[in-house]
């Protein structure tokens, strides 16, 4: 059932965002599984505005994102909770100077 | 030009009256025929062989005419029948191929008239030269005869005659003997036309691919075909010229795909589709796709860019497998 319904839902679905398969026709699995990724057509030999196409179609994705905020190993919970406490106390640390730093300027102006 | 013209008119009403002998006429047909071409060809070429003609025709009459005056009165009548004849065939002719005929027939009397002025001119030669025709038309008249008595040889040269006169008529009048080759040209136009997008199709749908595989410290480039059989691979370790350490990691993706894409120029790729797989920046993804680019066109101005797409297909997983634990240093 799931694979008529998707071969259905292929018929009707002609949109021209998602990448769908090249026709190579031999491998079975490529017509029932949605292809992945980001496609982008070369029109005309023009490959700087195709990659230009491509780097903005990524920004907006969210890949972008992801790749800054890539971690490559594992951190344990207690690890993740010690982490979040230090972070913390950074951030309040940073707009108490921040604060300081104004009146600061306030006063001088001020005085003026 | 004008007794000429007469004379022709008396000979086709002579050839009404004599309808009762035209069997015998057709072998004719095909004897005269090559003995004439030859000798308007040697009219039209030079004054002067058809001088030489015209006095060696005068000496055969003198001869003749000195030898037996009987028979030459018999062969008179026996030459008007033939000419009559002969004109009734030309006639028949015609009708199967009018341009060309009525063009030859044209040709021939305007032929003969040069004949009468340049006869005119000398009043006695041109007096001899007129008998002198008749009796080389008589001499024809007896070897037709002769050809007909022989069945199998007249029907064999009559069909060559009759091919190669063919073949003249048309080269003469200039007519396209081949109408169906216009027509042909027409449709090869059109089918190369069509082939175009025929073409266009194919050069998307085969294309082949280029995998480039983005690691931290590697890069792996790979081309195959459409059914991902490999054709070429390359990678960062070979190259000599990179070295350890961050150089190696920061140039290794440029380097290795100008490499592969260099050595791929001589693969005959037509058509081409970049897959790059890795979790890093786009700018060096970028700058890979270019190297390759530039290698493969590397030395040949006018070459095309292959690429018809690009791909990106970096996959991460949603909270997958257990991560590596943290290295201790």
């Amino acid at each position: 059932m799931n694979s008529v319904a998707r071969r259905l839902s292929r018929l009707f679905r002609h949109s021209g965002f998602t990448p769908e398969p090249f026709n190579n026709g031999h491998h079975q699995m490529q017509k029932l599984q949605q292809c992945r990724g980001i496609r982008v057509k070369v029109i005309g030999g023009n490959l700087e505005a195709a990659l230009g196409l491509m780097q903005r179609k990524m920004q907006s994705s969210g890949i972008e994102r992801m790749i800054k905020q890539e971690q490559r190993f594992h951190i344990k919970n207690s690890e993740k909770r010690v982490l979040a406490q230090k972070n913390l106390e950074r951030k309040i640390r940073s707009e108490d100077l921040a604060r300081k730093l104004k009146a600061i300027m306030i006063k001088k102006v001020r005085g003026l | 030009m004008y007794r000429f013209f007469s004379s022709i008119r008396h000979g086709r009403g002579s050839s009404l009256a004599s309808l009762l002998a035209p069997k015998p006429a057709l072998p004719f047909n095909a004897a005269l025929r090559p003995r004439r071409l030859p000798q308007n060809d040697g009219h039209v070429r030079g004054f002067s062989s058809s001088n030489l003609d015209w006095r060696r025709l005068i000496v055969n009459q003198n001869v003749n005419a000195d030898a037996n005056a009987h028979p030459d009165s018999m062969q008179d009548i026996e030459k008007r029948n033939s000419e009559k004849w002969n004109n009734m065939r030309q006639n028949m002719n015609p009708d199967a191929n009018a341009p060309p005929n009525f063009v030859q027939n044209r040709g021939n009397i305007n032929s003969r008239s040069w004949n009468n002025m340049r006869q005119n001119v000398n009043a006695p030669p041109n007096f001899m030269g007129n008998r002198d025709n008749i009796n080389s038309r008589s001499q024809n008249n007896m070897d037709q005869n002769v050809d007909a008595n022989a069945d199998a040889l007249p029907d064999f040269m009559q069909d060559k005659e009759n091919i190669n006169i063919g073949n003249k008529n048309y080269a003469e009048t200039g007519w396209n003997s081949r109408p169906m080759d216009f027509v042909r040209g027409i449709i090869d136009e059109d089918n190369f036309g069509r082939g175009s997008p025929y073409h266009q199709y194919q050069y998307e749908q085969d294309a082949d691919f280029v995998h480039i595989k983005m690691l931290r410290n590697n890069t792996f480039v790979t081309v195959t075909d459409s059914k991902g059989n490999i054709k070429l691979s390359g990678s960062a370790g070979p190259l000599k010229d990179l070295k350890s350490g961050q150089k190696l990691s920061r140039y290794a993706a440029e380097a290795t795909a100008e490499v592969v894409g260099r050595k791929a120029r001589g693969l005959g790729l037509k058509s081409v589709v970049m897959k790059v797989n890795g979790f890093t920046h786009f700018r060096r993804k970028r700058n890979a796709i270019m190297s390759w680019k530039e290698g493969f066109t590397a030395g040949s101005r006018g070459d095309r860019n292959p690429i018809v797409y690009i791909e990106d297909t970096t996959r991460k997983p949603h909270n997958g497998c257990r991560l590596p634990k943290k290295r201790r240093i």
